[in-house]
């Protein structure tokens, strides 16, 4: 029989980028984490990305400070890794593929000392010279410097053996089958081989937050938002910058889902919605691997848990990047995928608390997990060790859908 | 978008009957292929431009191959050549890649019969232009006329090499030495009582024994290569005694000179269409490992999707055959084209030349069984994954450090990220994976397949716009 002291303080619900990044937060502050993952460590969403982290697509300010926040650590993480998680500064160029694309970068554009962030707009042959991949039928595009890109793989892994370093332990194909629920209190999970009793859960479950949340008997709106990706052998070019298409969404409506119809808004009582396709040029990316290989995406639909891309997908990204870096046609597609973003109906992730005490959320980053990585796992070890967030808790707590539920209900009866 | 009542995947054994069949009963039919031209690997073809001058210099199966083609071409079965099939995408919707475009092709039903691919074994030096596969040899040899090396090593286990061996010494090759890995080599006596009754293979097989025989070629068994030596490309074989467990004696080896080197160790169906199709596989060691699960009528776990030939376990071209015009039945019935029990007659004498088949196969089988010590020849330097160069030691650090899956080595090294999506490493990596951590090869998962089955021009993609 195990004892109480031999538990570990902390089990972590997912192996993706959030819960390594979670797992090894804990483990340098103190906090004895155990980490469980239904499959392969770094194998859904966190494997399944550009790679590429873009602080303008927040248009949310706390996104963006958290991204912002993670830029800072990013930079750190190899020494205290121990291993280079390939962070480069790259920055983004948007590109118009058409004159009729144009006005729609001159209004971002004027969006941006709003949003506080430095933006210039290139003409075609001044962008050109940036990005000498770029066709000579690209008018103009906007230029904007903060934007890097990464290994999500040596990001997880990294995380993961640093964490381990320290003495927390992982187990792969683990899937959590239910909770351990006593006296109002968390105190662990059940899986296949058994009991696991921990101080606090935390469940970073990415796309399945919200199946497994609901094994404790919370209801909580995390869902899958499907996003497919293209690879390409390695290109004979090189790629200077994250380059972006803007979407043609009236040709492919199919492939830019903004709201799942299945998530019940006025329940979550989330009255605004991010739109996943705004700001212009959000959700598509042409971005270059270390190996030269050219990564393409994405795509957005609801499509439950699948993750098969699909043929008209896969043309919709082709199209799209070609019509921008019409080099590409001469290199080979090499593979093709699709990940699932944990989507949340306003936009921000979830951290913090649950209702259920020994409960902690870290999810929802829909498609910044891999740019928040860092961040995340500095907020959830502050709020394990100390009891607060350094970000407003208010905004990110899972708590926040319940209350608006019930603002939504006594409106309803009003 | 186009449609097909029957869409046959593969111009193989299986892929010629299973059209021809279906064809017969007037169903529309349409047989596609990767090469340029019809018969697979079995009944390989000569390229166009090229006459046979000499009828029989081809051997027996290239006269019965070509007399399946004539049948087709004879009939209304429309056939699409040089055409890849890249994906299978929901409701049996095939993406074609032709003529630098894409394309779709809406079957009705379903029939794959994509064949196999050989065993890759991995050794120091396996690497060196000059290293080959048995079938790679034999495809150059007999479609192309191109004889591959002046001096030649052969290893492997089984009867094909025999195969193999005699057309190097017809082609005028110097075969320096002829390999087997097992103690019982199929000329033994103990095998030639197994082949008993199987008149046609046995003369076959004594065939290509005489003429290497005669040409004085030295056949050694329990052997195996260990080491290709060479600066730039082949030049010299090392090879050592092995025990009944195929381990290496030390202190056995000896060198023999050579420009090539023929690794013939069987064969595993190339399951990538069908994984990608949705259709579920089942480990069996026997058949050549993961094959494509499938009904008493050729019908996998997807409804309307039909495997046929080497993709279903490894078992020859009578085994195909045989199994193509099953599928075909099975497929004109579920269309209606004939009644529920139409064709029983024809369905029968199917089944009962499947039985004999089968019992001859498995015959091959036992000859071609791989012991586990043949994939322990890679050392830590040997390249597993050729297209992204990783060696034995990565992967095994790999193993070590994180998950003993293809998946968990793919991220922490690059194996199986490359052209070949793991085609020709992930066998050996498996088996790294098996040896290392003592996990059976049924419990390996493969990794999940996807699209493109073969790398595509982006090109291709662009052009191709079907919304």
């Amino acid at each position: 029989m195990a004892e109480a002291s031999s538990y570990p303080d902390v089990l972590v619900v997912g192996g993706g980028v959030i819960g390594t990044s979670v797992l090894y937060h804990l483990a340098a502050a103190g906090v004895r984490g155990r980490l469980l993952e239904r499959d392969s460590v770094c194998g859904a969403a966190s494997g399944a990305n550009a790679a590429f982290i873009w602080p303008q697509a927040m248009k949310r300010k706390l996104s963006l400070e958290m991204t912002l926040a993670s830029f800072e650590i990013f930079p750190t993480l190899a020494e205290a890794l121990g291993e280079d998680v390939g962070y480069q500064r790259t920055g983004g160029l948007l590109a118009a593929d058409s004159e009729a694309q144009i006005p729609i970068l001159q209004e971002y554009m004027s969006a941006q000392p709003g949003v506080g962030l430095p933006a210039e707009l290139l003409d075609g042959d001044e962008a050109r010279r940036r990005e000498p991949a770029l066709g000579p039928g690209v008018p103009m595009a906007l230029y904007m410097p903060l934007g890097g890109k990464i290994d999500p793989f040596r990001l997880a892994i990294g995380f993961a053996q640093a964490a381990r370093r320290l003495g927390a332990t992982i187990e792969a194909f683990t899937p959590v089958r239910g909770f351990v629920v006593e006296g109002g209190r968390a105190g662990g999970v059940l899986t296949d081989r058994g009991t696991i009793r921990a101080g606090t859960v935390i469940v970073c479950a990415g796309a399945w937050s919200g199946e497994v949340t609901r094994l404790a008997g919370l209801e909580v709106p995390v869902i899958p938002r499907q996003g497919q990706m293209v690879v390409t052998e390695p290109a004979p070019f090189k790629l200077h910058h994250c380059v972006k298409p803007i979407k043609h969404d009236q040709d492919w409506e199919l492939y830019s889902q903004a709201r799942p119809r299945e998530l019940d808004y006025a329940r979550f009582g989330a009255g605004q919605t991010e739109d996943p396709n705004l700001p212009p040029g959000k959700g598509m990316a042409i971005q270059q691997s270390g190996s030269g290989a050219v990564l393409l995406g994405s795509t957005s639909r609801f499509v439950g848990f699948n993750q098969r891309p699909t043929e008209s997908g896969i043309h919709y990204i082709v199209d799209h990047a070609m019509r921008i870096l019409p080099g590409l046609g001469r290199l080979q597609m090499v593979r093709a995928w699709a990940g699932l973003r944990p989507f949340t109906p306003d936009g921000l992730p979830v951290i913090g608390p649950t209702s259920i005490p020994g409960l902690v959320l870290a999810t929802g980053h829909d498609g910044g997990g891999v740019g928040l990585a860092p961040v995340t796992g500095r907020l959830v070890a502050e709020l394990v060790t100390t009891g607060r967030m350094s970000m407003p808790l208010e905004k990110l707590t899972p708590e926040r859908f319940a209350t608006a539920q019930s603002a939504a209900a006594e409106r309803r009866v009003r | 978008m186009r449609e097909a009542e029957v869409v046959v995947v593969g111009g193989g054994p299986a892929g010629l009957t299973a059209a021809l069949e279906a064809a017969a009963a007037g169903a529309q039919v349409v047989l596609i292929d990767e090469y340029l031209t019809l018969g697979g690997q079995y009944y390989k073809q000569v390229p166009a431009g090229f006459r046979i001058t000499s009828a029989g210099a081809e051997g027996a199966e290239y006269a019965e191959g070509t007399a399946l083609i004539e049948k087709l071409r004879a009939s209304k079965i429309e056939t699409l050549l040089g055409t890849l099939v890249w994906g299978i995408f929901d409701e049996r919707t095939l993406a074609l890649y032709r003529n630098d475009a894409t394309e779709r092709l809406q079957a009705g039903q379903l029939i794959l019969a994509p064949g196999a691919q050989e065993v890759p074994v991995a050794f120091p030096g396996w690497t060196l232009p000059g290293v080959m596969m048995g079938g790679a040899a034999q495809a150059l040899m007999v479609s192309q006329r191109i004889l591959p090396g002046e001096r030649v090593v052969l290893a492997g286990a089984g009867p094909l090499q025999l195969k193999v061996a005699s057309q190097f010494v017809e082609a005028g090759a110097a075969v320096a030495a002829v390999c087997e890995a097992s103690s019982k080599p199929p000329m033994s006596m103990e095998n030639a009582l197994r082949a008993f009754g199987h008149w046609g293979k046995m003369r076959e097989g004594l065939e290509y024994w005489l003429k290497i025989k005669k040409a004085g070629v030295p056949y050694h068994a329990h052997q195996v290569p260990v080491r290709a030596l060479g600066n730039e490309e082949l030049e010299a074989v090392v090879v050592a005694e092995v025990d009944a467990e195929w381990k290496v004696l030390p202190g056995t080896e000896r060198t023999i000179e050579a420009d090539t080197l023929c690794l013939s160790y069987g064969f595993v169906p190339a399951t990538q269409l069908p994984r990608l199709a949705g259709c579920r596989m089942q480990y069996e060691a026997e058949a050549g490992g993961w094959v494509t699960q499938h009904d008493a009528n050729q019908e996998t776990s997807v409804a309307g999707i039909y495997v046929a030939g080497e993709v279903a376990g490894i078992g020859g071209a009578d085994v195909a055959e045989e199994e193509g015009r099953l599928a075909a039945i099975a497929a004109l019935r579920a269309l209606k084209r004939i009644p529920a029990d139409g064709l029983r007659k024809q369905e029968e004498k199917c089944r009962a030349r499947l039985a004999e088949a089968r019992k001859f196969a498995q015959l091959t089988r036992d000859m071609m069984r791989l012991q586990p010590a043949l994939f322990d020849l890679m050392t830590d330097d040997t390249v597993i994954c050729r297209c992204e160069e990783v060696t034995a030691q990565s992967v095994r650090a790999a193993i070590a450090e994180g998950e003993p899956t293809l998946r968990g080595v793919k991220i922490r090294t690059r194996a199986g990220m490359g052209y070949c999506q793991g085609r020709m490493c992930g066998s050996l990596i498996s088996r790294l994976i098996a040896r290392q951590t003592g996990t059976p090869l049924d419990r390996i998962e493969l990794d999940t397949p996807r699209p493109p089955v073969k790398p595509i021009p982006l090109s291709a993609l662009a052009a191709g716009v079907d919304k």
